[in-house]
């Protein structure tokens, strides 16, 4: 180490160190802010392909979106998001409950209503198959 | 011995750590998003290193195709494909068209491969039965019913196909209707891959409903897929990494379902009963095209685990049986990463 240190300081200018210095700063601000942020901080709403909202998952809120066949409500709380009502008669995207995962997703395929959790899964897949 | 210039080698480590940076960027680019509700599902389609306008055109061809196909062999509609074959099939010989043309001839080696445990024309049955769209009905068809289309042939080895002009196909049982329902979103998916590639995404992973095919890789790794434990939507029981190209495609007793007196009842019907089929909760298969997987994992689910022994030693497959017990065979199990606690690995 302390070899390593004596090198670099015969093989740099200060202003190579000041350079050096600068990068390896930006590269731990980096590191925090894309590779160690939170994932699943956001829900996409999405319409009929179209994104339509964006919502905070940290704040506790119900929202009505219209879909094709009517209108769909959407409850945030607890970190998550999930359909609480639907116009459709199966009522599977109620059924299907909450969303927390980044990368989880639901939809109302009747009303065409989708809700996907942003961010890439930390749990090890990108897609689950059923 | 020459010292190194400083300034060399003051820059020489800065762009080290830029590389450092930017080949940590390249190991997880920013993932493209595309989806559309087709085929009475949600299709996802998720691409990576792809310019957005090169992926919006290519994923809007894709769904383009995929509405197509969808137009073409829904069993709902009077007027496309798959009702005007119904119409004639079981009179004569019917020249096909596309999708039908690239469809049938693989439905029916899956058919006989599967010793019929995939039947491409259950129509009828599944008519009965009032699983085509929702809502479902409140309780089972009455079995005179089922047995009466089944004395029909509607569970027979029933379709034939020639080379005339083109190619043609009839079906020799009148209780037969074709119904592609088992195979066709994989069809769909095969031909969204293609798609895809030709229109510049060579990076893609297309998910339609949770069936799934996979173009290219994600960054530097496969794409992951997570296969769900079919009693506990939340949890995933294993992960498989998926080669460049590869399908993976499950069926379950947990989709369009209805319950009757405290038992549940679904839309895959075992052809030798006419009613759905019991052997297993869940199918899951591998394989290079989506439209055999497709056929193959109905076809797994009715026979059970003993239909591993007709998918064959390369063909990767999964089934949890009725009591809830995984079986594999030896290529599907060097592919999994089991995490289940309660479902014990096969």
């Amino acid at each position: 180490m302390t070899a390593f240190l004596r090198f670099l300081r015969e093989a740099t200018t200060p202003a190579d160190r000041l350079v050096l210095a600068a990068a390896w700063t930006g590269m731990v601000i980096l590191a925090a802010t894309a590779w160690s942020a939170p994932a699943g901080q956001e829900v996409v709403v999405i319409v009929a392909g179209e994104e339509v909202r964006r919502l905070d998952l940290d704040r506790e809120q119900r929202i009505t979106v219209d879909g094709r066949q009517g209108s769909t409500e959407l409850r945030v709380a607890d970190g998550g998001v999930r359909f609480t009502h639907a116009p459709c008669s199966a009522k599977r995207c109620v059924r299907s409950g909450w969303q927390h995962r980044a990368g989880a997703s639901a939809a109302c395929v009747p009303n065409k209503v989708m809700v996907r959790v942003a961010g890439t899964s930390e749990q090890g897949w990108d897609a689950v198959n059923y | 011995m020459n010292r190194p210039e400083p300034h060399r080698v003051g820059w020489t480590l800065l762009l080290g750590l830029l590389g450092i940076i930017l080949a940590g960027c390249q190991s997880n680019p920013e993932p493209r998003h595309g989806q559309a509700f087709v085929m009475g599902t949600l299709v996802e389609i998720t691409g990576i290193g792809v310019s957005q306008a090169t992926f919006t055109q290519a994923t809007g061809a894709a769904f383009r195709d995929m509405r197509a196909i969808h137009d073409a062999l829904t069993p709902v509609a009077s007027d496309n494909a798959l009702a005007a074959f119904n119409r004639r099939a079981t009179r004569q010989w019917t020249p096909l068209e596309d999708p039908l043309r690239s469809l049938l001839p693989r439905a029916l080696s899956v058919q006989r491969a599967s010793g019929n445990a995939f039947n491409p024309h259950l129509g009828r049955l599944v008519g009965l039965w009032g699983f085509r769209e929702p809502p479902f009905p409140d309780g089972p068809p009455k079995q005179a019913a089922v047995k009466a289309l089944l004395a029909a042939g509607a569970g027979d080895r029933a379709l034939r196909l020639r080379r005339s002009d083109g190619l043609e196909a009839r079906l020799t049982r009148p209780g037969a209707a074709l119904d592609v329902g088992g195979i066709a979103k994989g069809l769909a998916l095969d031909r969204a891959a293609r798609i895809l590639r030709q229109n510049g995404v060579s990076d893609a992973l297309i998910n339609a409903g949770g069936d799934l095919r996979a173009l290219g890789r994600r960054g530097d790794r496969p794409w992951r897929i997570g296969i769900r434990n079919p009693r506990d939507r939340d949890a995933v029981m294993a992960v498989v990494a998926l080669e460049p190209g590869e399908a993976i495609v499950t069926s379950g007793d947990y989709e369009r379902t209805f319950q009757h007196d405290d038992r549940r009842y679904h839309h895959l019907l075992d052809p030798a009963t006419g009613r759905p089929a019991r052997a297993a909760r869940q199918a899951t298969v591998l394989g290079p095209r989506a439209t055999e997987a497709d056929a193959w994992s109905t076809a797994l689910f009715v026979a059970g685990s003993d239909g591993l022994d007709r998918l064959g030693p390369t063909q990767p497959g999964l089934v949890i049986d009725g009591a809830g017990n995984a079986h594999a065979n030896l290529v599907m199990r060097s592919r999994l990463d089991w995490q289940s606690q309660k479902v014990p690995a096969p």
